[in-house]
């Protein structure tokens, strides 16, 4: 992978709505990313159903090489139409971006994507296309490192309306907002987070319609990789724990027994910390060389109850001390990540006499696999 | 001066059995005693099932509850 794209997502529903009416779909295949966001008609479950529908439809089939007008085809024929307006609506920007930069483009009825290079914030206009009697704006791109793509759904520049922006922030007040208020120097997540604030407050924290705001932008790939659990052999530690320190990767650890293991055979000095941010949580532990070492089952078994559902959003962990939420901040850094997992089980987590269950380390691992992924994360995993 | 050296279990099991409250009599300890108390913590002392366990000058102690290490530390101190 010669760029890596870093993905944030912020999104409110409408005041009173627990379900956001914006959905929002990011899949990778083997050389590009596709960014899907979907503002369903209305909001609630009607808007969310539909917006899903569009986004997992529009996302699952350009993937698959399907052009634009079949893909727009089949959301017009699939989506249910709404009892009161008759009509199955629902808007969409598609993003796709290969790994070397080259980005696709194709918007309708969203409001315009601005792409920020050197501070400059520019409308993405494209070309007008009919495809299926909608009008489609499609644009080319090519990204180069540090470039920002910033794609909204109109709750965004609707918000304030009726509050402090009484025509609404417009697109032209997002620009201005942008170019004077959001800091673009910090993560994807961080300026997504921050624009999003923004439209709270205009809307008085009282937000008339679903608001999304996707940020993408193009950096060298941050890869890392975690290693938890012994190996089945004992004899592997040696080979297990060279392979862990190959590579320029950020490196962390979880599982006690696993930090030892690299203490023995690297000869270096494992030290407890022995803060309880949250009690719950074993404490962390520091080691010359990496980032983080965590406890194993505990920690990790938080970290992917804070994934799911992907809500989780970084100021909620940011200023978070405890084991959970430092492996979700350095996981959420990195965009490559290796995970190495030893499938020896400790025998004494296994005896009845434990007045509590330890989830199993493999399913676990792979479930945040899994999470990982939906959030734009190129994940590897290694049973050994 | 009589010296105790404590090493408290932190590992996964000895945690959900209770060590994060050991921590906190250790702290008191630590505080009363002052250099007559050392304390270190270790991710296992390889009797899990039978957590908290705690080393109290070598001698590894399980299912250990707040009363019984206060108890132990002070039983050697005033020895």
């Amino acid at each position: 992978m010669k760029w890596a794209l870093d993905i944030g997502i912020a999104s409110i529903a409408k005041l009173g709505e627990e379900l956001c009416g914006d959905a929002v779909e990011i899949l990778k295949n083997d050389n590009s990313t596709i960014v899907v966001v979907s503002d369903g008609l209305g909001s609630g479950v009607k808007a969310n159903i539909l917006a899903t529908l569009t986004s997992k439809i529009a996302a699952n089939l350009l993937s698959k090489g399907v052009v634009m007008k079949d893909v727009v085809d089949t959301i017009t024929a699939t989506l249910p139409i709404c009892q009161i307006r008759q009509i199955a609506y629902s808007t969409f920007t598609i993003v796709q971006i290969f790994d070397d930069g080259q980005a696709y483009l194709a918007q309708f009825d969203n409001p315009n994507a601005l792409f920020i290079r050197n501070n400059e914030v520019t409308k993405v206009l494209g070309t007008v296309k009919e495809v299926s009697e909608r009008t489609i704006k499609e644009k080319s791109l090519v990204f180069e490192e540090g470039d920002i793509l910033i794609v909204v759904s109109d709750g965004v520049t609707h918000a304030g309306i009726g509050a402090l922006k009484p025509l609404g922030l417009g697109e032209e007040g997002l620009i201005e907002l942008i170019k004077t208020r959001i800091n673009l120097t910090g993560t994807s997540q961080d300026i997504a987070e921050q624009v999003k604030e923004y439209c709270e407050i205009y809307s008085a924290m009282e937000p008339g319609d679903d608001i999304t705001v996707v940020v993408l932008k193009l950096r060298k790939p941050v890869r890392g990789v975690i290693l938890s659990g012994p190996p089945l052999s004992k004899g592997e530690d040696v080979r297990i724990v060279e392979e862990f320190f190959t590579g320029n990767r950020r490196r962390a650890i979880c599982g006690g027994t696993t930090a030892n293991i690299v203490a023995r055979e690297k000869n270096l000095k494992l030290h407890i910390i022995p803060d309880y941010c949250d009690t719950s949580l074993p404490p962390t532990a520091s080691m010359p060389g990496i980032d983080l070492v965590t406890e194993g089952i505990l920690t990790l078994t938080r970290a992917v109850e804070l994934l799911e559902g992907g809500k989780l959003q970084l100021k909620d962990i940011k200023n978070k001390e405890d084991g959970a939420s430092q492996l979700l901040k350095w996981l959420l850094q990195c965009d490559e990540i290796d995970l190495m997992v030893g499938l020896r089980v400790n025998p004494a987590h296994l005896t009845p006499d434990l007045p509590f269950h330890l989830g199993q380390r493999s399913s676990l691992l792979q479930h945040l696999r899994e999470l990982l992924v939906a959030r734009g994360k190129k994940v590897t995993i290694k049973w050994f | 001066m009589k010296k105790v050296r404590i090493e408290l279990c932190v590992g996964t099991s000895c945690h959900m059995l209770g060590s994060a409250d050991l921590s906190l009599v250790v702290d008191l300890l630590q505080q009363e005693y002052e250099e007559q108390v050392e304390v270190g913590y270790c991710t296992c002392l390889g009797a899990c099932a039978k957590g908290p366990n705690v080393k109290v000058n070598g001698k590894v102690l399980s299912e250990v509850t707040p009363e019984k290490l206060k108890t132990e530390v002070v039983n050697i101190l005033s020895a």
